[in-house]
């Protein structure tokens, strides 16, 4: 009797715990991207550049045109290949002094609420230059390479396999974080592959949970968890691959919204 | 009688519960609910709510910067040098862009795509010898040149090629580290020993099987021969 009562108090206990964990850790959630977005308007170079213009509104876009080019024209100064995210014509291109390698059309991409609301000053704040990659994850090796024993003699030679691994399929998914916090989401898609799905969203999922579980750590220490505005983008499995590995280690990346 | 019928209806119930089998039940399922309840509302209700536009409304006063903002005229006057100023960081003349992952390549005469198709790159292959040494056969990235052109040209072994095959490694002038009709007809030097050049093995077009060399097949190579001069740029990525 005493056990059951026991038993009892740990499962009320525990779950109102647990409920009041998360219920802190949704409230502290609101409350990361309210002081974020406050916080981004209350830069100087935000305050300054602010005008009270709708989004939409022609100026903006001829300003943001203008932003796009500048910060691409920066971008040639340096001896890297670059990235340039160009949602505005669903593009993403890899450039190097100017010279487009590689332009691949985006399937679909979805952006952060918090960019569809920027004005002037705070679209100039993310994108008025060009932001440097600070971390790179991914389900590919950056330089698939191979290591191969040689062999002793032309004996061994003659025995050893020399066949090329042509049919080789690779999940391509990628997470570049910028140095402005935003974080590019890239997803490789191959329509023929739809058995892989559930491979491939794990490892989205991973980063989610690895996410969760340095917030809820903040939520439980009464901070505000991380707020990281994201981009994602969905395009060929092959361009991804291929723009994937031409990348520098912190590439440089401009965007245009 | 129906009083009766229903008092051990409720006596029954009772023992029921009463059994550990339920009450466990009843601790699992209640567990198991919370835990759902705790995960929908970190990664679902969570990102849904701080979605909502409500939540980036911010009202920004700054009239008094609006007159230092370029007009529309002044910014379609400067987007029109700045494309000016980008066109003209792209070559005029002849380039090459190579993809080393896909292993493709396009021929550029006058910012046109003249030829595009397949090649082989470098095999991403490290290979190593019990005397600790070692090769990575890569193509090299980024923006290279013509070095030079030759045509006929012949290919000069080096070690990695006897290495590889578990030969002994000639003299550095040896005759046998010659070896005819393998390149092609024709051979673009990129430097540091790179070439563009022709290949014997064309059904290993579009992979990844040189030892860093590009190869092109027979027609391929002479489109790119004939149109690059030396000094146009072969970008690499």
């Amino acid at each position: 009797m005493r056990k059951s009562k026991e038993r009892k108090f740990i499962t009320i206990f525990g779950s109102v715990i647990l409920l009041l964990v998360a219920v802190q850790y949704v409230v502290l959630s609101i409350i990361a991207v309210r002081n974020y977005v406050k916080m981004l308007y209350q830069q100087e170079d935000v305050r300054l550049l602010s005008v009270a213009a709708e989004p939409d509104a022609e100026t903006c876009t001829l300003y943001r045109d203008k932003t796009w080019l500048e910060s691409r024209f920066q971008l040639t100064k340096a001896d890297s290949i670059s990235l340039s995210v160009n949602l505005k014509d669903s593009v993403l291109q890899l450039e190097l002094k100017g010279v487009v390698l590689k332009s691949s059309k985006l399937i679909d991409f979805q952006i952060d609420e918090l960019f569809r609301r920027l004005n002037i000053g705070a679209y100039h704040h993310y994108f008025g230059e060009p932001a440097r990659g600070t971390s790179l994850l991914s389900t590919i090796a950056r330089s698939p390479l191979v290591v191969k024993k040689a062999p002793r003699d032309s004996v061994e030679y003659a025995n050893q396999q020399h066949i090329i691994a042509t049919t080789r399929q690779e999940i391509v998914h990628w997470m570049l974080t910028l140095d402005n916090q935003i974080v590019l989401k890239i997803e490789g898609v191959d329509t023929d592959a739809r058995s892989e799905w559930l491979q491939s969203k794990q490892f989205w999922w991973k980063q989610d949970l690895k996410q969760a579980k340095t917030d809820l750590q903040k939520t439980i220490r009464f901070k505000q968890p991380d707020y990281r505005p994201s981009i994602s983008l969905i395009l060929n499995e092959a361009d991804a691959k291929a723009i994937f590995r031409a990348l520098p280690d912190q590439p440089q990346v401009c965007v245009r919204l | 009688m129906k009083r009766e019928i229903d008092s051990v209806k409720e006596d029954g119930f009772k023992l029921i519960l009463a059994k550990p089998l339920w009450r466990w039940l009843g601790f699992v399922l209640t567990l198991v609910g919370v835990l759902l309840l705790f995960l929908w509302l970190v990664f679902g209700a969570t990102p849904w709510l701080t979605k909502q536009p409500l939540l980036y409304r911010l009202a920004t006063d700054s009239s008094a910067v609006m007159a230092a903002m370029p007009g529309s005229q002044e910014l379609t006057a400067d987007i029109g040098r700045l494309q000016k100023k980008m066109d003209r960081l792209t070559p005029g003349g002849m380039y090459l862009i190579v993809n080393t992952t896909n292993n493709t390549f396009e021929l550029y005469r006058n910012k046109k795509l003249i030829r595009q198709g397949l090649c082989s790159t470098g095999s991403y292959i490290r290979l190593e010898t019990d005397q600790q040494k070692h090769w990575v056969f890569e193509t090299p990235k980024g923006v290279l040149s013509v070095k030079g052109k030759i045509t006929d040209p012949v290919w000069r072994k080096p070690d990695w090629a006897f290495v590889e095959e578990g030969l002994p490694v000639p003299p550095a002038d040896s005759p046998s580290r010659y070896e005819y009709g393998v390149l092609g007809d024709y051979a673009l030097a990129l430097g540091n020993g790179y070439l563009i050049h022709g290949t014997l093995y064309q059904r290993f077009l579009g992979q990844p099987v040189t030892h860093g060399c590009i190869r092109l097949n027979d027609e391929d190579l002479e489109a790119v021969y004939k149109t690059l001069p030396v000094g146009a740029k072969v970008f690499i990525y």
